[in-house]
């Protein structure tokens, strides 16, 4: 797409990878697998490495290992589950982690793409959280778990003919579907905005006449990156902690 | 017209969606992950979980200690406070034991000091008495022979000194005699 003398690729060049190997197959792996792939490894290395470690006061890996399991206990499972929180506490900080290092990847040089950009991976993610959520409230609570939901007690009879529908959409549908575009459409705008910006750049950069207004563009691409390094933490705590609340609603729903 | 429509369904497949999930991406996204949570739950977390745990408790147990301790200390300064007191009380008592010990102890130095004083006193006053006859015997002895000696000059005569000295003795007392009347 060309406007004025800026020539913005096509949506697809920048979100779309080709891919590297096992091409027409389902398991085409490309950046975005590879991406998913890192992220796994990653959290996979940073804790195989703290639980070898068994220092007084942590350091290094181990403190970070420390810290971000203190951080979900403290700030995701606490408010979000409570009481009887901990046994989840190894699928949240997984989620944390994974969505943390899936996100950063788009500020990182040569990767320059966040995985979550893409649908696939918060899909998964939204589609898990859902049927955790639902198979904890089934868990513990049953059938009346969903009854419970679809039909909240103290409601005037004639008004469950309209909040049941409600209360089954936003409970039951919503929830997942707007995990999912939350986090996607959150990190494809940061996505879209950095490849706006340095465009604009090297647009600049090779047009004379309006180079002068290169620092401003170099400005704002700066300003982004660091910014979209608060969206990639932001947006992985909001999925995980959303995630928690869901759970505990499920654990405990006379909450 | 089929022709155009059909290339225009194939030019649409090739047309990228960015907002559909590609099913190759969700594979992969979905084995990542199911692999990173088997092995967080599994494998990677316990560890980790372990070593906070028994830290925590060595802090619970050293925070004990340091209350069991500090409890201890202050029972020990109570201890040493309430000594402290006894300490003072009796200091209190053996000063007070001693001021009237030293007190009944002048009391005593100082009578006994009068005593003799009172007793050098008299002594001397007894010898004074003593020296003042002996003085007046030796002057009277004295003022007698001069007597005698003076009267033999004015008789020419010798007197006996003895015999003389006896009639002024028994003048000198017969005086007295009459003095006393």
């Amino acid at each position: 797409m060309i406007i004025g003398a800026l020539e913005f690729p096509p949506i697809e060049h920048v979100v779309e990878w080709p891919a590297w190997f096992a091409h027409e197959t389902m398991f085409a792996f490309n950046k975005i697998a590879f991406i998913n792939l890192l992220a796994t490894v990653l959290t996979i290395v940073i804790f195989a490495v703290a639980g070898t470690k068994k220092q007084l006061v942590p350091r290094g890996v181990q403190n970070l290992a420390e810290v971000s399991v203190q951080f979900i206990r403290n700030e995701v499972i606490a408010p979000g589950i409570g009481h009887g929180g901990e046994r989840y506490l190894p699928m949240l900080i997984s989620m944390f982690f994974f969505l943390l290092f899936s996100n950063i990847t788009g500020i990182i040089p040569l990767f320059n793409m966040p995985a979550t950009a893409r649908m696939a991976t918060p899909l998964v993610l939204a589609v898990l959280a859902w049927i955790w959520f639902m198979g904890v409230g089934l868990k513990h609570h049953g059938l009346r778990y969903i009854t419970g939901a679809i039909f909240p007690p103290g409601v005037p009879k004639p008004l469950y003919l309209l909040v049941t529908p409600i209360e089954f959409l936003s409970t039951f549908l919503v929830r997942p579907f707007s995990l999912a575009v939350r986090l996607f459409g959150n990190m494809l705008a940061g996505h879209i905005l950095l490849v706006t910006f340095s465009v604009m750049c090297i647009t600049l950069w090779g047009f004379k006449p309006l180079v002068a207004a290169l620092p401003l563009s170099l400005f704002m691409l700066i300003a982004l990156t660091g910014f979209e390094v608060l969206v990639a933490f932001l947006q992985a705590f909001i999925f995980t902690i959303l995630t928690a609340v869901y759970i505990g609603g499920a654990l405990h729903p006379e909450h | 017209m089929l022709v155009a429509a059909l290339l225009a369904a194939e030019e649409a497949k090739k047309t990228v969606n960015p907002i559909l999930p590609v099913m190759e991406e969700i594979h992969w996204a979905a084995g990542s992950f199911v692999l990173l949570w088997l092995l967080m739950r599994y494998v990677l977390l316990a560890p980790v979980a372990r070593v906070m745990d028994e830290r925590e408790e060595r802090l619970r147990e050293s925070r004990a200690e340091a209350d069991s301790a500090s409890s201890g200390a202050e029972d020990a300064v109570a201890a040493y406070k309430a000594q402290v007191n006894v300490a003072r009380a009796e200091a209190t008592g053996i000063v007070t034991a001693a001021r009237e010990e030293a007190e009944r102890y002048r009391a005593t130095q100082l009578a006994e000091a009068n005593a003799a004083i009172h007793e050098q006193r008299e002594q001397a006053a007894a010898e004074v008495t003593a020296a003042k006859a002996a003085a007046l015997a030796q002057l009277r002895t004295q003022i007698a022979g001069i007597a005698v000696t003076a009267a033999s000059r004015a008789v020419q005569k010798d007197l006996v000194l003895d015999a003389q000295l006896q009639v002024i003795e028994d003048y000198v007392n017969g005086v007295n005699k009459g003095g006393s009347r």
